[in-house]
């Protein structure tokens, strides 16, 4: 009988253990995710002369290639999106537009083959600053140069010359093959 | 919790604070409470020691218990005569008067009587030693307490062979011997912690104030703990209760200038003299942004609370406890060491200073770590005869671990990790004597763990939804023929099943031929994704063998050689997800292996009056062994990633540790530790990566003659350069003037040498009195020099913290 009551409380724990086991036997299924934060198609609607052309960048894509003529002038629209579930791509600008303040869309074009400036139509921060989803490109001289595109998350500053400059991470980058012909 | 007040405040506090207590304290300054008395405790019959004979200095309720070879310490001891009683329960009583300081050490001979409760001491020491013949090195109370707001791995980075693995500066892992997560076992009170081991930025979920002593066993000789700990086991472990009437407890407090916080800690024990006992601890810390030397360390705040408490009950035949361990955490991690793309690495390496800096605030931002750790135990055991008792001992816990980056939209207060980790442990242990001079021990223990990775993160899973069981059965036979001798042999026998569930990118599983070589998985096709219910089993075998042999009587040779088995843990299988502050994407290996290692130690350890020392050499024999080393690249937001892959190579790590400790003068104490480590990959012929550089550090205690309450300590530190490291650089496309321009990108060469000081001033009102104060001003990186540490991840980003005044207020009561 003493023995019986030692015996109780190992007993005891061995039997939750076996009905933790057993609980489990029929475990869910986990949730299938579709990462929402991806940006892996960035698209480029460039106009001149009220004709617009669109080009896209498919993430795996080395580089996008852009033609262009000399002394011209271009509005570019650049647009972000969530195409991980071809199905169902997700647009991305309406969330950089609302966080505007932890955005800043800027281009290296340290190349010089054209002149990119913000246009009048591009959205601003709530202290002013230009997003650089819209921008206008003029060209002058024929030449070729690549021109990065960087979509950047909480910047440290708002202007700059370089990538350097901005801080903060990027959350996509886009290499442009721009060809300037006559 | 703690004012959120400026810096200016917090210099002010400390600075009136210091003086108040300079004045106070000096005023009534009793005498020089440092000395230790030893002494060794004999069967006056047989000569043999007596142990866990009751040491008491009386008038002092002063009470310890002789170790396995009849020997004891009395720590903290003021000059003067002290009466000293000896007591075992078999034997008369003996009172001596001692004198204090005393070098030699005090051989008592106690009259023996053959007695039913002879043997039923025996074995039982104040803490449970690891065994006689493990490389051993322990951290008491009085360590313990001095690095009270400190954390595991930095405050075990003070013995030599161990190091710390860091995420900058307010996080860190212990590394022994090189080797660290799921290669290093923590045991708490004699249960393996379980938490998310195998992360390098994940810290053991734990709070240090909740032990007494923190020993480190090298070696996975320890099988009791588990066969796949190649690097060691670190043992958190209480001190015995006393069978008598005590009511003790310490509350205490720290503050600090670098943070501009700190934490109140409270500890309270009770016990009777029918053995029954309670503990209990709170330690709540909060810290803000950290500083280095020249810039604020954006986005380092945390916050710690930890809650414990023990009951239980001895009464020599059986015994029986129960405890339960909270603890949490939110630790920020460096915000600028949060990266997009490899670009980005790029451009923080190439800048001095770190590329965010804001001003100094409380606020804990992303990326951040939130974790929670619940510890349930419940232990019972009981004597059959005068040596031999069994114990049962089960135990609960669950592990919560939430990671927050830097995130878009709505998801910015979504964690991109959240993983919960449920474990269940029931063990059973017996231990016997065989004859004279063999004891035995065994036991069988059976685990069950379940993980789920919560979907609400939006994120694809790092570490899948899995289950894995556990079951292990051990045994060690120990041979003692004499004083001279101790050998031991130990085998255990372990088998782990994993039951995963995981989604896998089409792609990935044909690429990786996951296809060819799991053809049985059952699939479930969802287009881009597959859902994979993946089997896997591992059975491993690891053995150990220790011998220890006193030469003479001041040295001790000890021999180890350990046979270690570990089966991968699930980061090593099955994880699968980008690394934010290395700009990596981390991959898993479904077909690798158990990893082996035979590890070798050889030391020698020798005590004396005045210099003590001990020193060792290692060498690891790695084979199969798991690493994550960069493997290809993959597009990811326009950028090419680099792909770190698990897999397994044969290699070698080999070592040597020194330690001294030698009482120059009675009032001047020098303590001296150095370690030496190298690490290769045969498979590739090249150094293995993280491998802790040499590393050298010493101090020195000295007491001011007239002031014998006061000690001063002066600690030097240095760290050698890494000058062996594997090549892991790679190229990223720059753009230069409209070109794209190849440019290489230095992850891999370790940072510089640095030498760090650390000016210690400390008080103690302890003497004839129950209550005391403790009082003590630690001045950390005294030079306020700029460093940067090998074993720091994020070491590209930014400095280590700067100099930090930290004082110190403890009562005892």
């Amino acid at each position: 009988m003493k023995t019986y009551s030692y015996l109780k409380l190992p007993l005891l724990m061995g039997l939750s253990l076996l009905l933790f086991q057993c609980s489990n036997d029929d475990e869910d299924t986990p949730e299938l995710i579709n990462e929402e934060e991806e940006i892996n198609r960035v698209s480029f609607d460039v106009t001149v002369n009220n004709s617009t052309t669109t080009y896209t960048w498919d993430e795996g894509d080395a580089s996008l290639s852009i033609p262009l003529s000399t002394n011209s002038t271009y509005e570019v629209a650049v647009s972000f999106f969530n195409a991980t579930d071809p199905s169902d791509v997700e647009a991305i600008n309406p969330e950089v537009i609302e966080e505007a303040d932890e955005h800043h869309v800027f281009y290296d074009n340290s190349g010089s083959v054209l002149a990119i400036t913000s246009a009048n139509s591009d959205n601003q921060d709530s202290a002013g600053n230009p997003l650089g989803l819209k921008t206008t490109w003029t060209t002058s001289a024929a030449g070729d140069a690549v021109v990065r595109l960087f979509l950047i998350h909480e910047p440290t500053t708002k202007s700059g010359n370089s990538r350097t400059d901005f801080g903060g991470e990027t959350d996509v980058q886009v290499d442009l093959n721009v060809a300037v012909s006559e | 919790m703690l004012p959120y007040l400026n810096n200016k405040f917090w210099e002010l506090v400390v600075i009136i604070g210091s003086l108040f207590l300079f004045f106070t304290l000096n005023s009534h300054a009793q005498t020089n409470c440092k000395y230790t008395f030893r002494g060794s405790v004999y069967d006056i019959h047989e000569d043999s020691p007596l142990v866990d004979a009751r040491v008491e200095l009386l008038n002092e309720q002063r009470i310890i218990f002789s170790s396995e070879q009849g020997e004891f310490n009395i720590a903290e001891l003021c000059p003067g005569i002290y009466k000293l009683q000896i007591t075992h329960p078999s034997c008369e009583p003996l009172v001596r008067n001692i004198q204090i300081p005393q070098k030699k050490i005090g051989a008592f001979k106690l009259e023996h009587h053959v007695n039913a409760l002879a043997e039923i001491f025996v074995e039982e020491d104040i803490r449970n030693k690891a065994g006689k013949n493990q490389l051993e090195s322990t951290l008491d109370q009085v360590v313990l307490l001095q690095n009270q707001s400190s954390d595991l791995g930095s405050i075990l980075s003070q013995l030599s062979g161990v190091s710390m693995m860091q995420t900058g500066s307010s996080l860190s892992k212990p590394v022994i011997h090189g080797m660290f997560g799921s290669r290093v076992g923590i045991v708490i009170d004699g249960i393996r912690l379980q938490d998310q081991e195998w992360g390098a930025d994940h810290a053991p979920t734990l709070d240090i104030n909740s032990s007494d002593f923190i020993s480190v066993v090298k070696g996975a000789g320890l099988l009791r703990y588990g066969g796949d700990t190649p690097g060691g086991i670190i043992l958190l472990q209480k001190n015995k209760i006393a069978f008598q009437d005590t009511l003790t407890s310490r509350l205490g407090t720290s503050l600090q200038t670098n943070g501009r916080g700190g934490g109140l800690f409270a500890k309270t024990q009770w016990s009777n003299g029918l053995g029954s006992y309670a503990q209990l601890n709170l330690t709540a810390k909060q810290l803000g942004d950290l500083k280095a030397p020249a810039y604020n360390l954006s986005n380092t705040a945390s916050v710690e609370k930890a809650f414990s408490m023990t009951f239980g009950r001895n009464t020599i035949q059986s015994g029986w406890e129960a405890s339960y361990r909270f603890y949490d955490t939110q630790l920020s991690i460096l915000r600028s060491a949060h990266v997009g793309t490899p670009g980005d690495l790029a451009r923080a390496i190439e800048s001095d200073v770190p590329l965010v800096i804001k001003p100094f605030t409380y606020t804990l931002g992303a990326p951040r770590q939130e974790n929670q750790h619940h510890n349930g135990k419940l232990s019972y055991f009981r004597r059959f005869n005068e040596f031999s008792k069994w114990e049962i001992n089960y135990n609960v816990q669950w592990n919560h671990r939430q990671e927050y980056d830097v995130r878009r939209g709505d998801l910015k207060d979504v964690p991109a990790i959240d993983l919960q980790l449920w474990t269940q442990d029931l063990e059973v242990y017996l231990r016997t004597k065989i004859g004279e001079n063999y004891k035995l021990t065994g036991g069988l223990s059976g685990k069950a763990q379940d993980n789920y990775s919560d979907p609400v993160t939006k994120v694809k899973r790092l570490i899948p939804d899995y289950d894995k069981y556990h079951w292990a059965a051990f045994s060690a036979l120990e041979f003692e023929p004499n004083n001279l001798w101790n050998i031991e042999f130990g085998l255990r026998w372990e088998t782990i099943n994993y039951l995963a569930q995981k989604y896998y990118d089409q792609n990935d599983w044909l690429e990786k031929g996951y296809v060819i070589d799991f053809p049985e998985t059952p699939i479930v096709d969802y287009g881009t994704q597959l859902l994979t219910t993946l089997k896997k089993n591992f059975s491993t075998l690891s053995s150990s063998f220790g011998m220890a042999y006193q030469a003479v009587p001041s040295h001790t040779l000890l021999f180890n050689f350990n046979h270690s088995e570990r089966a991968p843990n699930p980061s090593e299988l099955f994880s699968d997800g980008l690394h934010h502050s290395l700009a990596t994407i981390e991959y898993g290996e479904l077909r690798l292996s158990k990893e082996k290692v035979n590890k070798w130690l050889l030391g020698v350890e020798s005590r004396g009056d005045q210099i003590s020392y001990s020193a060792s050499i290692h060498y690891a024999d790695l084979k199969d062994y798991i690493i994550i080393e960069p493997e290809g690249f993959e597009a990811r937001r326009g950028s090419s990633f680099p792909v770190w892959q698990y897999r397994s190579i044969d290699g070698f790590l080999t070592g040597l540790d020194i330690d001294m400790d030698w009482l120059i003068q009675t009032n001047l104490h020098y303590q001296m530790n150095s370690s030496w480590l190298r690490g290769h990959d045969s498979s590739r012929d090249r150094p293995l990566i993280d491998i802790p550089p040499y590393n050298f550090q010493h101090n020195l205690t000295w007491t001011p003659p007239s002031k014998k309450n006061w000690e001063v300590s002066v600690q030097h530190q240095y760290s050698a350069y890494q000058n062996r490291f594997p090549d892991n650089n790679f190229d990223f496309s720059l753009l230069v003037e409209g070109d794209l321009v190849d440019t290489p990108i230095d992850v891999s060469t370790p940072p510089q040498a640095y030498h760090l000081w650390q000016a210690t001033l400390a008080y103690s009102s302890k003497n004839k009195a129950d209550k005391f104060w403790d009082f003590r001003i630690i001045v950390e990186n005294l030079t306020n020099t700029s460093y940067r540490n090998y074993l720091n991840r994020l070491r590209y980003y930014a400095d280590e913290m700067g100099r930090n005044v930290q004082v110190q207020i403890n009562y005892n009561f």
